[in-house]
């Protein structure tokens, strides 16, 4: 049973910084796939493996300079990679990204979509929601332990009163915690085939606004002040306590 | 944190209080960071301001820093610590100290000047004639003084006097009178170096007539604008020397005199000196107490001192009133730019200093110009600043094989510079031996020039690939216009030792060419016998008793030799050097000694290693040649180390074959092994020139 397992990742700036001027992130500095979707191709890869065969094919919406930030996910052993990009998608939400991704992925037709649940930037943690909605496929989102058998896929999900086991029929769209494996180090051989590894980079965009949220203000995170020293003259314990309760903690 | 979780969260400005702008005397002080004084020996043999020293200053002006104060600077020929003292009694140092007034001024930043008298302390072996309070040899010297007469006092005050006057025609904001950690006026403070029976000892007050009458002749001999700072030594760390509450006391009458706008807190003596200029095992934030008591009793401004490198620890301290500025001199050696990056909410991009005091300290202590091992550029500021890096007018790429220092400065400089760098790392980690130094006791900080150059590399957008053995048949492959080869050093055991199966042997091209030799001692092959590198990646070693043979008198033996011991080992640690550690920096060396005096460890100078058997290895005592055999379950050889250097000749020969234009170069342990300020420097001036 070879399977088309289709991996979404997203290139991330090394540095977090608010750009007060725009209200957005400012993604002028270099690039790395985010770390959690390192997780999402492991996976994709071992399923690969486990199911004897298929393609696993690596996309993405960003814009075109960064497709080297794919290379990581080719030299893991991703067969290909597809990178989405249109001037228009600038400033893209939600929106405009799921249906930039759910578009790639029709062309595709995988059977199984992975994605990593959160990305180290926006942190939006639903485009795998968003995605699954346009395709009309069933999601499976926190999993943290998978098993595949014939098409079907049986999840554990990390839920917070505990763990909830479920199964899904492929197609399906899955979005992975950073538990649930650990990548592989791609070796040099690795790193040097994948340098042949063909990265189709295609300029379309959605039909129709790519944004629905504007960003009104930003305010950055209050600046740290000293703080309060208890000096432990014998007594600091009592002054702490005083504190907690004064503060309604205790 | 790791490094990239730490890039993760890269600070915005949250420094408000270190930020903020401070008036002392008036002079209004941009920020509360202080470069504090240091003899950096960048004059010349006459004691004249070089256009490096300029420089030097000017790179920290740039970088942000508020006020700078230089020096130490000598107030008279007797008394001036090296002839590379910068010779302030001297009018021709006027116009020189000017280049530099001007250039820290344009920059933004005030600049002081720290004048001292040497006293009963030199640099120079050996010392000129030594001046004191009473004749005898500050403890750590064996050279005796002069116990000053009238004329001696009179000249010596002079000699402040004329000082400052010069100073003042130099264009500095101020002057800091040194009663510190070294020189003369605090000889004269010193109920212990003080037993004169004349106006100037036999009491505290007489004690301080001499330090004032120079306070005095410094604050009627400068401009009324500028002001008139204090360096003191508030605790002498030593069995015989005065303590915290004898330095508030000093302070006090400092400050009733009324001529006294600041104070700059200090501690130690030269026979203390690592508490002058404390080395990483001193914990950071160590002197926060005397800040403190200091700033609770006086009305002055405080600079604290010591160990103060962490933006955050600062801002605590100002935040909860410890001191009023901050003073940092080996911060801002290792990275000018601290100040600006806090500034300009890039606190991650802050390169720390290791408090190696391998490259300052080291330096300076022999007369030679100041170094820093973190920071190729300290003291040659005119040849490697990072002002200087120029974007490369063809953008190449670099391969870098090898994530160790060298490899990743190379890979930091090249990508700044615009060309399109991969570095591969065959561990799953970056930083070579590093990593390895770092576990060592009291050697953690040693991590931090990884962590800089790992986070600057991944910023830069390198592409770093970790747990990637590179086989030179590939490499042509990825179409290299540039391969630097940084696989660094391997301990010199016999190819047929266990350890190549961890580290494989990666020198043989080199053996059968005749270009390195191996290590000849009989024995070195078995089973018993470890290398520093499988010691410090966590291999169980038999038995109790180990043997450690430090030919190498750095940190790679020292450091091992604690480690085992701090992992329950009985150690035994012999040298043919008269000393173990021989090759560490002073301060570290006292504090290595006086913790393996404190510990079960063994130490056998002048002793050699013959052979090794099992169970046992013969000693040689390399004074009289006489042999021993001693009974050892173990045995740790720590010498000079191999580089890994068969890919780089396995390059070129590929290189040759194919026709292809690819430039090889190698850089670091790889070439020869050796120590980081070396290693970064080579690669730093590699990259400049890719
Ligand atoms: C225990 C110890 C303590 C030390 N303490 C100090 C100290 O206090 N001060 C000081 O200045 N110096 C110290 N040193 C020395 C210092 O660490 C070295 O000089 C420095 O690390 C050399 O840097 P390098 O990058 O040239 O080589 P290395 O640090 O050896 O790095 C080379 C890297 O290349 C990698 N590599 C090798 N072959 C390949 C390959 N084929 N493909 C991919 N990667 C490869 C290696 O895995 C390694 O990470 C110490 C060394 C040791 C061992
Ligand atoms: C190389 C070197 C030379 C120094 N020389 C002087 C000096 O001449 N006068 C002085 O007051 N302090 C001198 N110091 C001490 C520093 O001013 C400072 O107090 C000390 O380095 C501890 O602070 P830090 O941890 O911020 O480096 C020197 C320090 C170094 C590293
Ligand atoms: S040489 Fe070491 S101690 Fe001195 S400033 Fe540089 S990093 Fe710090």
């Amino acid at each position: 049973m070879a399977l088309t397992i289709a991996v979404c990742v997203k290139p991330v700036p090394v540095v977090t910084r608010l750009d007060p001027g725009t209200g957005r992130l400012d993604r002028s500095g270099a690039h790395r796939m985010n770390s959690v979707d390192e997780h999402a191709v492991e996976a994709a890869l071992a399923l690969r493996e486990s199911a004897l065969g298929g393609e696993v094919v690596v996309v993405s919406v960003a814009p075109g300079e960064l497709a080297d930030t794919l290379r990581p996910a080719l030299a893991m052993g991703a067969d290909r990679a597809v990178l989405v990009s249109s001037p228009q998608l600038e400033g893209a939400d939600l929106l405009g990204t799921s249906a930039a991704l759910a578009a790639a992925l029709s062309g595709i037709g995988p059977d199984l979509v992975v994605f990593g649940s959160w990305s180290g930037d926006g942190n939006g943690a639903m485009l795998w929601a968003a995605v699954g909605e346009r395709l009309g496929l069933p999601v499976a989102s926190r999993v943290v332990d998978y098993v595949l058998r014939d098409r079907r896929l049986t999840v554990t999900r990390q839920i917070e009163q505990g763990s909830e086991v479920v199964e899904v029929e492929l197609p399906a769209v899955v979005a992975l915690s950073g538990e649930v494996n650990v990548p592989r180090y791609p070796s040099f051989k690795d790193v040097v085939a994948a340098k042949k590894k063909p990265i189709d980079v295609v300029e379309t965009a959605p039909d129709g606004p790519v944004a629905g949220t504007t960003v009104l203000s930003l305010e950055p995170a209050p600046v740290r002040t000293g703080g309060i020293v208890v000096e432990d003259d014998g007594h600091a314990h009592e002054r702490l306590l005083e504190f907690l309760i004064e503060r309604g903690v205790l | 944190m790791t490094v990239d979780e730490a890039a993760d969260v890269a600070g915005q400005p949250g420094f408000p209080h270190l930020l903020s702008p401070l008036g002392v005397r008036g002079i209004g002080i941009r920020n509360r960071i202080v470069f504090q004084p240091h003899f950096n020996c960048l004059a010349d043999v006459h004691g004249m301001p070089t256009p490096d020293l300029t420089a030097y200053l000017e790179e920290r002006a740039w970088g942000g820093v508020g006020l700078i104060v230089d020096g130490s600077m000598a107030t008279m020929y007797e008394g001036q610590m090296s002839r590379k003292y910068v010779a302030a009694w001297d009018e021709r140092s006027v116009e020189l100290n000017r280049r530099t007034t001007d250039a820290v001024h344009g920059h933004g930043a005030k600049v002081f000047a720290q004048l001292n008298h040497g006293g009963h302390t030199s640099l120079e072996h050996p010392p000129p004639i030594l001046w004191a309070p009473t004749q005898m040899p500050e403890p750590s010297s064996t050279h005796t003084t002069k116990a000053m007469d009238a004329t001696d006092l009179r000249r010596a005050v002079e000699g402040f006097a004329i000082s400052a006057r010069n100073l003042a025609d130099a264009g500095y904001d101020g002057v800091e009178l040194k009663i510190a950690h070294d020189g003369l006026l605090r000889s004269f403070a010193s109920p212990f170096f003080n037993r004169r029976q004349d106006e100037y000892g036999g009491s505290f007050e007489n004690r301080m007539r001499f330090p004032l009458e120079c306070v005095a002749a410094v604050r009627e001999s400068m401009r009324d604008d500028m002001a008139l700072g204090i360096r003191l030594c508030l605790h002498e760390y030593t069995p015989f020397g005065y303590e915290l509450d004898y330095g508030l006391r000093m302070a006090e009458h400092l400050e009733s005199s009324g001529l006294v706008d600041y104070f700059n807190c200090d501690a130690g003596s030269f026979s203390s000196f690592w508490m002058e200029i404390p080395p990483a095992a001193v914990a950071q934030g160590f002197f926060r107490p005397l800040n403190q008591a200091l700033k609770a009793q006086s009305d002055l401004p405080v600079i604290a001192f010591g160990r103060i490198k962490d933006a955050d620890l600062a801002e605590h301290m100002l935040a909860t009133g410890e001191a009023d500025l901050i003073g940092m001199a080996r911060q801002l050696i290792a990275d000018p730019e601290t100040p600006r990056k806090l500034l300009e909410g890039r606190a991650n991009e802050v390169r720390a200093c290791i408090a190696c005091n391998d490259g300052c300290l080291h330096a300076v202590a022999q007369e030679k110009p100041i170094r820093c091992v973190q920071n190729p550029a300290a003291g040659q500021e005119l040849l490697y600043s990072e002002r200087l890096l120029v974007r490369a007018a063809q953008p190449r790429s670099v391969v870098v094989v090898g994530g160790g220092p060298a490899g990743l400065k190379v890979a930091e400089i090249a990508a700044r510079r615009g060309h399109r760098v991969s570095l591969f790392e065959r561990e799953n980690h970056l930083g070579g031996q590093v990593r390895l130094g770092a576990r060592q006791p009291h050697h953690e900080e040693f991590a931090e020039v990884v962590h800089y150059l790992e986070a600057a590399v991944r910023r830069l957008g390198v592409e770093v690939w970790t747990g990637s053995d590179v086989e030179a048949d590939g490499l042509l492959e990825l179409e290299p216009g540039v391969v630097v080869v940084a696989t660094g050093s391997q301990p010199n055991l016999p190819p047929t030792h266990r350890q190549s199966a961890s580290d494989p042997d990666a020198g043989a091209l080199a053996r059968e060419r005749g270009l390195t030799a191996g290590p000849e001692t009989p024995g070195l092959d078995l089973a018993l016998v470890y290398s520093t590198d499988e010691v410090l990646t966590g291999a169980t070693l038999p038995g109790e008793h180990v043997l450690v043979v430090d030919d190498q008198g750095h940190w790679e033996a020292a450091g091992t030799v604690e480690f085992l011991a701090a992992a329950g080992h009985r150690v035994t640690v012999i040298t043919s050097r008269a000393t173990v550690g021989s090759e560490l920096e002073g301060t570290n060396h006292a504090m290595f000694l006086q913790r393996v005096g404190q510990s079960d460890i063994t130490v056998r100078p002048l002793t050699g290693l013959r052979a090794v058997e099992e169970g046992r290895a013969l000693l040689v005592d390399v004074v009289s040649g006489e042999e021993t055999w001693v009974s050892v379950d173990a045995v740790v050889p720590v010498s000079w180390r191999r580089s890994r250097d068969d890919l780089y000749y396995r390059l070129h020969e590929l290189v040759a074959e194919s026709g292809a234009t690819v430039q090889v170069e190698r850089v670091g342990d790889a070439a020869a092994a050796r120590m980081v300020q070396t290693v970064l420097l080579e690669a730093h001036q590699m990259a400049t020139v890719l």
